[in-house]
């Protein structure tokens, strides 16, 4: 049986999820246990990291969809960044780049959720 | 002079026209991007002739051309399609097309556009491009129509290039998507044929449908045969729409008629409110040709329509779920089964260790008993109590019903028997009380035939009550049979019944066999019953047999099971017998 695992990383308001093995249907509940996690804890703000991920199918996709809503609603969000060639296909042929931040190093996914923060307060300013 | 130069700049224009053919020709054919190729086609005429409005269409399979690119005109006109039913392959003046074959040619003059370019293979017409005029106002000379049809041309067989190379990526696209569908279904399978429950299978079928479709809203219905409607899966993040959903109890068992998946559309009326609540396709989820549960699907995410490949995903999805499913039910309740045998076998033992095991050695008297299960666990009842006065109580009683339920009554008369013994009550009395016990704590369905004895050795009288049971037979030495009858009615019928005692001598050579009708009611494969004249018949035998007690048991009870032959036993067998030796 192919293995997965998730280690978590949290850096004040982010969470950053590093995957690493094969996230499939078998798998695919874990991932939405630590999403849960995270919600729970009121932790919105997430990073998942693909550089050590060898296969996803539709299922891992699924997770993502279940909680986005969830995540998005806290006013938060599931940024992605590092994904290899073939799992990226995945992500590409499923249309998910439309609906998802998906960049390639993770640095760039702090700065959108910096960024957003920072244009977020302006209109707080301005209101 | 004047002539000389006038040609050299002929010359020398014509080979600046000839090095941008080249030029172009270079730059298009090195694209594979058809809007990079038609933007080139607009703006170099654009920039030679100083045209101020143009656009670019291209040809789809039927012919029909579309707008794809726009140069000083209006957006709007994006979604704009035209058609040329007059067939021309070379740059023509919007003026010269034939008025009657081109019902396009006003809206186009409208627009401003004078000049229409076919772009066309050796095959058909790939695209066009409409031009406005000169903004210096001059027309168009031959010279320049010229440059414009070799321009074209090369142009067109860029474009060719570019939309086949297009659609390979739109086929190549779908083949991998088909690829994909085709690895999560086999992906799925794997996983399904190892989950053994039911909350892993729907996690599974739920994270797939999401990720495939990106769906986030999915709600799962079973309805059961009694039209019962179970939702398994709820995953739908706004709460009104869900409830305006689940509001239509009668929409959705209507569509549990469906046998194929479908797309809701707001325009038929049977399914506008769930179209309204959000509701975008329906999937049904079949086993053995039948619909036993529907997937309703939301909108989904990346805006797309469901097409009917997703469609057909979803449905063989929800098929191989549905498999998955039942094989759990089964699964469960062969489970369960087999739980409720072990219980079953638990009982059992347990009732069986409340019958005699032993039997007194009196003199001259041979007392053995002998009971049968019919399934497991049964409510036959005999016992063989000696008492500390010599004497000894034998009975036999029926519990009405089978199955744990008469497991249990006939474990309550047991333990009323054993308790009232202690009482030194007299016999009918006793019996009195017992059916005040059975009546106290048994619905009047529930109720025991019992036969009650009490043997003195000694003096070899017998006196006993018949709560309605089946009436024992005492054969004689002589051969006849009298049958002990006395008594009342049967136990836990009704309240406050008085017992009469019966009263027999037993004699040398006499054979008493008391027994439930699970002896009698046997029947054989022609239907008979094995009836009391048959039993009669086999006492009798017995009587005159030199056989002991428990031999004759075994074989009058094995005479019964001959009988039935392979006939499953329909109930229980219990049988007392007391024989009194001859005189010797």
């Amino acid at each position: 049986m192919e293995t997965f695992t998730i280690q978590r990383q949290d850096k004040d308001e982010l969470s950053i999820l590093n995957l690493s093995g094969f996230l499939d249907a078998h798998t695919a509940p874990e991932l939405e246990k630590q999403l849960d996690q995270l919600i729970n804890e009121g932790r919105s703000k997430i990073i998942v990291n693909f550089a050590n991920l060898n296969y996803i199918s539709s299922a891992g996709l699924g997770v993502f969809m279940g909680k986005i809503e969830t995540v998005r609603s806290m006013n938060g969000d599931i940024k992605m960044c590092r994904m290899t060639p073939k799992i990226f296909r995945v992500f590409d042929l499923l249309g998910f780049p439309t609906l998802y931040d998906i960049v390639q190093e993770e640095e760039e996914a702090v700065q959108l959720f910096a960024s957003k923060e920072r244009s977020s307060r302006r209109a707080d300013d301005r209101a | 002079m004047m002539r000389a130069r006038s040609s050299a700049r002929k010359l020398d224009l014509r080979s600046v026209e000839l090095r941008s053919l080249i030029e172009l020709s270079q730059v298009l054919n090195a694209s594979l991007d058809a809007d990079a190729v038609l933007n080139t086609c607009l703006l170099t005429p654009m920039g030679r002739m100083l045209i101020s409005r143009g656009m670019a269409l291209t040809a789809d399979e039927n012919g029909s051309l579309g707008v794809r690119i726009l140069k000083g005109l209006p957006a709007s006109l994006a979604q704009q399609r035209f058609t040329f039913e007059y067939a021309f392959r070379t740059p023509t003046r919007l003026a010269e097309l034939p008025d009657d074959v081109c019902r396009y040619k006003p809206f186009l003059q409208s627009l401003g556009i004078e000049l229409v370019v076919p772009m066309c293979s050796p095959s058909r017409m790939v695209g066009a491009l409409c031009f406005g005029g000169k903004m210096t106002g001059k027309p168009f000379s031959p010279r320049e129509l010229e440059f414009l049809n070799s321009f074209s041309n090369i142009a067109a067989t860029a474009l060719e290039n570019a939309l086949m190379f297009q659609s390979l990526i739109t086929v190549n696209r779908r083949l991998d998507r088909k690829v994909h569908e085709l690895n999560t279904l086999f992906e799925v399978g794997k996983e399904l044929n190892t989950a053994l429950d039911r909350e892993r299978i729907l996690a599974i079928l739920q994270h797939t449908v999401m990720g495939q479709m990106t769906v986030n809203k999915l709600i799962m219905i079973e309805v059961g045969e009694d039209q019962t409607i179970e939702y398994p899966i709820l995953k739908w993040p706004e709460r009104t729409e869900l409830d305006r959903i689940l509001a239509e109890k009668e929409l959705i068992l209507s569509l549990s008629e469906l046998n194929e998946a479908r797309l809701l559309t707001a325009e038929e009326p049977a399914h506008r409110l769930l179209f309204e609540a959000g509701v975008r396709a329906v999937v049904p989820m079949r086993l053995q040709e039948e619909t036993r549960a529907l997937l309703l699907l939301g909108k989904r995410l990346s805006r797309q329509e469901y097409a009917q490949e997703d469609l057909d995903f979803l449905s063989t999805l929800g098929n191989r779920v549905m498999v998955s499913l039942e094989n759990v039910r089964l699964f469960q309740e062969a489970l369960e089964k087999q739980r409720l045998e072990e219980e079953m076998a638990i009982a059992e033992s347990i009732q069986q260790r409340l019958l005699p095991r032993t039997f007194p050695s009196l003199h001259g008297i041979e007392i053995y008993g002998l009971n049968q299960p019919s399934r497991m666990v049964g409510g036959d009842y005999f016992d063989c109590i000696p008492l500390s006065d010599g004497r000894v109580v034998l009975a036999v009683g029926d519990v009405s019903g089978k199955g744990l339920g008469a497991a249990l009554l006939m474990s309550n008369l047991h333990a009323g028997l054993h308790t009232l013994l202690q009482s030194g009550l007299p016999m009918n009395e006793m019996i009195k009380r017992l059916n005040d016990l059975i009546y106290r704590h048994t619905d009047f369905d529930k109720f025991i035939t019992f036969f009650y004895a009490e043997l003195d050795p000694q003096s070899r009288l017998l006196r006993y009550v018949n709560a309605g049971h089946n009436p024992p037979m005492l054969c004689r030495s002589d051969g006849s049979i009298g049958l002990l009858t006395e008594g009342g009615l049967i136990l836990g019928m009704l309240e406050d019944v008085d017992y009469m005692i019966g009263q027999v001598e037993l004699r040398s050579g006499d054979l008493l066999a008391a027994y439930t009708d699970g002896v009698t009611d046997a029947r054989n494969s022609a239907d008979e019953l094995f009836d009391e004249d048959r039993l009669a018949e086999l006492v009798r035998t017995a009587a005159r047999s030199d056989l002991r007690a428990d031999e004759l048991c075994t074989q009058i009870v094995k005479a019964v099971e001959d009988f039935s032959g392979d006939l499953p036993q329909a109930d229980d067998i219990t049988l007392l017998i007391v024989k009194v030796q001859e005189k010797t």
